[in-house]
């Protein structure tokens, strides 16, 4: 993929403002990091409160057929992260269409795009759910073809093989004019090789990467937690596995990434930008920091850019080119061992 | 966190169908702090504490989760994570605490905290009828100012809360109004105390899902408040008491840490109530195709061995036994009783 070989700007970082604002398919964030699906995502009052914290774009919760959802415990923090089975709770396609055209009216004003998300249980389902979206306004459509935590009603995920998450993103894309975000699992042998089959029928951006299959028992009683025994794990655990999945995908197709799994500082932002994000979901960090977080990783983002005299198109993608003997890698956002070049 | 079992080592009768539990469990908490109780293969609801140390719940049997509570004894094993939410954040010396019917349990760990500390605190306890007023005697221990009312009569005077505590916010005034109970009670109160100028801190209840402030099940207002991480105690107005909309700019969440440490014991409500209107009420229990065991009464090593199973439908098996997968709680499970 396209070595990102940094472009060197001698004039005083200061003297130059800091531009964070990326593109997905045509559509404008202001900044780079995205509420990801699934939290706060089920009220408009939520999502503008989301934006305004600063937000650069905010992922309305996966909606579809009518689900009432997991019985809790249903989510809870364990080390290293969240496991949660909510269950695709929605009030379904129709009325999230409903939520969605409200919410995208609070978000307007605010220049933050907003990014519907839907899911369904087959092929034909995914195209009569984006239909009903679509009317809402909203700008990208994400499609959920990994959420782990439906195999009872809804057997294997659609992302667990390149046929079926074709054939899904075929089908709604013949649904719909807009641009498809599709939201790939991580416990895949080779998420390139996914992303390279919904891309190749239609995809417009990947969003990598869901959460990961996972169970916690009670030692106490030998029961899982979960009301739904297993759950997607979350947070900071699910960082390597999302940064390796974004630098997979990158490698395979390019198109836009949203990179999403345990970023909590801007450090963690840039690892996944640099595997080749264009744009950085934060959900989990939620939790422990409140919707605030947003700012302060922009703003983090931000200071670390000018301090290092990047951008962040210099910035993404770089982990795909080594550096040369006698050019030293650009500064890297956290310590960490940069391999020697291959003699 | 994750669910910790605790043993229930005693229960007290409040009231035809109210029972407080003592468990052997202790947490640094606030007052108007809640804490998530675990059945394993039932499910998992908030309760506002009654005390923290040792953890103490006062509840009602009135939904599938609550009766299954009801025929525990001391002994048996209970799961429980916590404390979360934001507790009352007093201010003054001069208070007024309203509890409508189980939302009194809250307040009764914040009047003995402020009795503590010499304030002024007028109690007032509201229930349907004499039968269903709770911790009557506690509050008037606690040093309280206890006055009661009841829609019939039958105790104290006759109304609704809102008759004893409106003359006093023109003629005596409170530095601050608490309140925990009915949504419509407290609906009042706000609309009360407003036009008086006096702050209110009003714990309000909702479904919960996480509980930890992600997932929005528990959207309050339409201004993006999350009850189980901004509330469950919220400003009314917001503008008082330093509390702006939204607090995104005030620094980390108080979620899963013990804020401050109350003192004194106190009684407690469930605070999910029939869910939320969004999400859930026009929904049909989907049918899943799994059954869900239920837990047998297999003590592991590592943990307090329970004298009885914790469960509402114990067996005599150590394997799951599948059974049918228990319903959602019934929209009555945990609802306030005006």
């Amino acid at each position: 993929m396209p070595p990102a070989a940094p472009p060197r700007d001698d004039t005083p970082a200061p003297d130059r403002g800091v531009d964070l604002s990326v593109e997905i398919a045509g559509v404008r964030l202001p900044n780079p990091l995205v509420l990801a699906s699934g939290i706060l995502g089920t009220h408009a009052s939520l999502m503008e409160r989301t934006a305004r914290a600063g937000a650069g774009a905010i992922t309305a919760k996966s909606a579809g057929p009518v689900r009432t959802g997991h019985n809790n415990p249903s989510c809870f923090a364990i080390e290293g992260g969240l496991l949660n089975a909510i269950g695709l709770a929605n009030p379904g396609a129709a009325a999230e269409a409903e939520l969605l055209a409200e919410t995208q009216a609070r978000l307007r004003p605010l220049g933050v795009p907003l990014i519907a998300s839907i899911f369904a249980g087959t092929v034909e389902e995914f195209g009569r759910m984006a239909a009903l979206i679509a009317p809402s306004g909203a700008d990208l459509l994400e499609v959920n073809i990994s959420c782990p935590n439906v195999a009872d009603d809804y057997g294997e995920p659609f992302a667990a093989s390149c046929p079926t998450a074709a054939a899904v993103t075929a089908a709604v894309r013949a649904e719909v004019d807009m641009p498809l975000v599709l939201k790939l699992a991580p416990n895949v042998p080779n998420i390139g090789r996914i992303a390279q089959a919904v891309v190749d029928a239609g995809a417009a951006a990947i969003c990598a990467v869901n959460t990961m299959p996972g169970m916690v028992i009670d030692p106490t009683s030998g029961q899982p937690v979960l009301d739904n025994r297993s759950g997607g794990l979350s947070g900071d655990a699910l960082r390597p596995v999302a940064v390796h999945a974004v630098y997979q995908v990158r490698a395979a197709v390019d198109v836009p990434i949203i990179g999403t799994g345990g970023v909590s500082t801007a450090a963690h932002a840039l690892e996944l930008l640099s595997a080749g994000a264009t744009a950085v979901g934060i959900g989990s960090a939620v939790y422990a920091a409140g919707p605030g977080l947003f700012a302060q990783v922009r703003d983090q983002l931000a200071a670390w850019l000018l301090e290092h005299d990047l951008t962040l198109d210099a910035v993404r993608g770089r982990a795909h080119s080594r550096p040369t003997p006698n050019e030293p890698p650009t500064p890297a956002p956290v310590p960490h061992h940069v391999p020697e070049p291959a003699a | 966190m994750r669910p910790q079992p605790a043993r229930i080592l005693s229960i007290e009768q409040e009231n035809a169908r109210t029972r407080t539990y003592t468990l052997d469990a202790s947490t640094p908490a606030a007052p108007g702090q809640f804490a998530m109780l675990w059945l394993p293969g039932l499910d998992e609801k908030p309760f506002s504490l009654l005390d923290h140390a040792p953890l103490r719940f006062t509840i009602a049997a009135v939904g599938p989760f609550t009766r299954a509570l009801a025929r525990l004894a001391p002994g048996d094993t209970v799961w429980w994570r916590g404390p979360f939410g934001r507790p009352f954040r007093p201010i003054g010396t001069d208070h007024v605490l309203v509890g409508g019917g189980y939302g009194v349990a809250p307040m009764l760990l914040l009047a003995r905290r402020l009795r503590a500390e010499g304030h002024r605190v007028r109690s007032v306890i509201g229930a349907r009828n004499a039968e269903e007023l709770l911790l009557v005697d506690a509050t008037r221990a606690a040093g309280a100012e206890l006055h009661l009312s009841t829609d019939d009569g039958s105790a104290g005077t006759r109304g609704r809360v809102t008759d004893v505590v409106t003359p006093w916010l023109n003629q005596d005034p409170p530095d601050t109004l608490y309140a925990c109970g009915p949504h419509p009670m407290l609906a009042a109160l706000a609309a009360a105390c407003a036009p008086a100028g006096i702050p209110a801190q009003l714990s309000w209840e909702a479904y919960m899902r996480c509980g930890i402030g992600i997932c929005g099940s528990c959207e309050h207002d339409g201004h993006g408040h999350l009850l189980c991480a901004d509330g469950p105690v919220l400003d009314h107005p917001p503008s008082l008491a330093g509390d702006p909309l939204p607090p995104d700019d005030h620094g980390p969440r108080i979620v899963g840490v013990g804020v401050g440490v109350g003192v004194g014991a106190g009684a407690a409500t469930e605070f999910s109530t029939p869910g939320n209107p969004t999400t859930t009420s026009p929904v049909t229990p989907s049918a899943k195709g799994t059954t869900t065991p239920t837990i047998a009464a297999t003590p592991a090593t590592t943990a307090p061995t329970p004298a009885t199973t914790a469960t509402p439908t114990p067996t005599s098996t150590s394997t799951p036994t599948p059974t049918s997968t228990p319903p959602p709680s019934s929209p009555a499970d945990g609802a306030h009783r005006p």
